[in-house]
């Protein structure tokens, strides 16, 4: 049988004798959308008694039901036994999130959810979601739930722009926040990773949130003040040994500098060199709240640019007016790539810096300004990451705004003993090249220009 | 204390409440908690039929671009767009006393509004009720949830007040259309 968006279907009332159901979901997706399975288990009151009510990755089964990376047909798939579900166990929902949460499900095709009779293997429901979802990262698929003493089936089909955690929160669970301070994040939900756990060995600060749980896919990760370590790059699943379950490739350690000032040091490759190091910037073109994303909407074009000062004395800017795209193999060993003048390419604007001329570089200021569009930096939701091969991304979301005024210092880069780079973070609003120039102790010349 | 009715449920309403003569029908629901997707605006209508269960005028279907009919002794006061907030979504008020004579029944439906372009159904509102309250001193006396037994529809008859020996009568009704207001519109033979 196959239901819509919110029909409600009679699950055991109409297969008599139907215990043990095994639940397959599956979707279709490019390489890189990497997407988690979860099941809440909810009371009467839609929400979860405690954090062991949420089956995932980290906890993967409980009494009646068990999560399990599929083998078949399905991508995951959750065993359970409704006899034993205990009776405060009112409702499941089943949900999937996306591990990058700057993407959304409009990069995810063909979702499905089907339930199957455990005994005979007979699929008895089946519910596609298709493909009318906006902005949401984070989709309650269905929901199992008692009515009358019987099991019945809501398809659900919506979700959330705020990921995991912001399903989490639907369902009354608390998110464990990084611990380098949480404040000056409202909104949207500034971690691009669901808030990932520091490893037992690195030192951090003490937490005081006790009723929280752990999102992350592995006890792994760097912190904002202290220098990252290389992460590991693949994680395989720890699930027991029958279930064929293929390796994971995760990004498990990105950092983000959260408050003015935050400040990390790039990670050196065992060569000893810097490599190629990537700023991103990208960003969103939401209207309003309701998180809608505005098709009619007039478009925000943000340029990313960067001043750079080095080691002789040179100073200068990179950016596309004036067309002073720089170079990455002559001075000043910076080069922004091709504009994108709409965000909604995936890759944004990127600017390259050669690492292996650190020694010649003394700073980079990289900021942002918005070339056309109003100066709506809280609905742009810009954010930049830095990246480099074989360490951390380090994320620094523009989540400060000030809408007055149309361009913003994002991020310092220094040069630290000519070995690495350090990267701090700025978020800080100006109205024109001149004051940032002074600001910052630049000390150019700025006239007006615009882009061929 | 009100009476809660299950669906086909019927049960007096002036008989129990003698003197009862203005009353105020309120309806309410709960949509979307999601992101995404479009915004929901359900609808009130109420369709003012003779004995044969026909709307025999278009002013005797009171909406939300009719408020109300012609001898003003059914008003509905207002379309609430997003069904945000506690309390009654929409209200309609009745002077039972003053309803013209060729109409028998009063059937309050709920309609789910560009159903099908927004890809909506009852299935995604939750807490769907209509309640009947005494005009004047504010009191619920009958209330009926809708429950479990919506999902797929666009559009539902609530329930209907109707006439019988000279009292007038609830009847919680609760059957879905999957046509919406357009569906409801030809059944009453408009």
């Amino acid at each position: 049988m196959s239901a819509v968006k919110g029909q409600k279907l009679d699950l055991t009332k109409t297969n008599p004798g139907l215990t043990k159901l095994s639940v397959g979901i599956g979707w279709t997706s490019s390489q890189e959308v990497e997407l988690d399975t979860s099941a809440f288990l909810l009371g009467a009151n839609g929400m979860t008694a405690r954090d062991e009510d949420l089956i995932f990755y980290n906890n993967r089964s409980n009494g009646f039901i068990r999560y399990e990376d599929g083998s078949n047909t399905d991508r995951k798939t959750f065993d359970i036994d409704l006899q034993k579900a205990p009776a405060q166990v009112d409702k499941i929902a089943f949900s999937l999130t996306l591990y990058n949460e700057r993407q959304s499900f409009k990069q995810v095709n063909d979702a499905y959810i089907r339930f199957l009779n455990g005994t005979t293997g007979q699929e008895v429901i089946r519910y596609d979601l298709g493909n009318n979802f906006s902005v949401e990262n984070a989709v309650v698929i269905g929901e199992l739930y008692r009515y009358n003493g019987e099991w019945k089936f809501n398809a659900i089909g919506s979700g959330f722009s705020g990921g995991l955690n912001a399903l989490c929160g639907n369902f009354g669970i608390v998110v464990k926040d990084e611990p380098a301070g949480s404040s000056g994040s409202d909104k949207p939900t500034p971690a691009p990773t669901p808030a990932p756990v520091p490893p037992p060995a690195a030192p951090t600060p003490p937490r005081t949130s006790s009723s929280a749980i752990s999102l992350a896919q592995q006890s792994s990760r760097g912190s904002s003040d202290a220098s990252a370590s290389p992460p590991s790059s693949t994680f395989t699943s720890s699930s027991s040994s029958s279930s064929s379950s293929e390796p994971h490739k995760l990004n498990l350690t990105k950092i983000e500098l959260k408050k003015k000032g935050d400040r990390i040091n790039l990670t050196k490759s065992s060569g000893g060199s810097l490599g190629e190091i990537l700023v991103n910037l990208n960003w969103n073109q939401r209207t309003g709240k309701s998180g809608l994303f505005g098709r009619g909407g007039r478009s925000i074009d943000l340029d990313l640019a960067c001043l750079f000062e080095l080691k002789d004395g040179r100073k200068g800017v990179v950016q596309a007016l004036g067309n002073s795209f720089g170079s990455l193999t002559r001075a000043p060993y910076i080069m922004l790539d091709g504009d994108d003048r709409t965000g909604t390419v995936k890759t944004g604007e990127n600017i390259r810096i050669n690492g292996a001329k650190v020694s010649e570089i003394e700073r980079i200021l990289v900021f942002t300004f918005i070339y056309e569009g109003v100066a709506n930096w809280s609905e742009a939701d810009g954010v930049v990451t830095i990246s480099q091969s074989g360490g951390p991304d380090i994320i620094v979301h523009m989540n400060e705004y000030d809408n007055r005024k149309g361009m913003c210092a994002i991020a310092m880069i220094q040069n630290v003993n000519n070995e690495t780079f350090s990267i701090e973070r700025l978020v800080q609003f100006y109205n024109k090249h001149s004051e940032l120039d002074q600001d910052y102790g630049w000390g150019m010349r700025w006239v007006a220009g615009s882009k061929q | 204390m009100a009476i809660s009715l299950t669906k086909g449920q019927k049960v007096d309403l002036t008989k129990t409440n003698p003197g009862l003569t203005k009353i105020t029908v309120g309806l309410g629901w709960d949509t979307n908690k999601y992101d995404g997707g479009k915004d929901f605006d359900l609808d009130v209508s109420v369709f003012l039929a003779n004995a044969a269960g026909k709307v025999e005028n278009e002013s005797n279907l009171i909406y939300f671009n009719n408020r109300q009919n012609e001898n003003g002794s059914v008003v509905h006061t207002g379309d609430n767009r997003t069904g945000a907030g506690e309390g009654d979504d929409e209200q309609i008020n009745i002077d039972l006393a003053n309803v013209p004579a060729n109409v028998e029944k009063i059937a309050f439906t709920i309609t789910i509004y560009e159903a099908v372009e927004r890809s909506q159904n009852f299935g995604q509102v939750s807490r769907a009720y209509v309640r009947i309250l005494d005009e004047n001193s504010g009191n619920e006396l009958i209330r009926f949830d809708l429950g479990e037994d919506f999902s797929i529809e666009t559009g539902v008859v609530v329930g209907e007040l109707y006439r019988h020996s000279g009292e007038w009568k609830f009847s919680a009704i609760g059957s879905g259309y999957k046509d919406g207001l357009a569906g409801l519109v030809r059944d009453y033979g408009l």
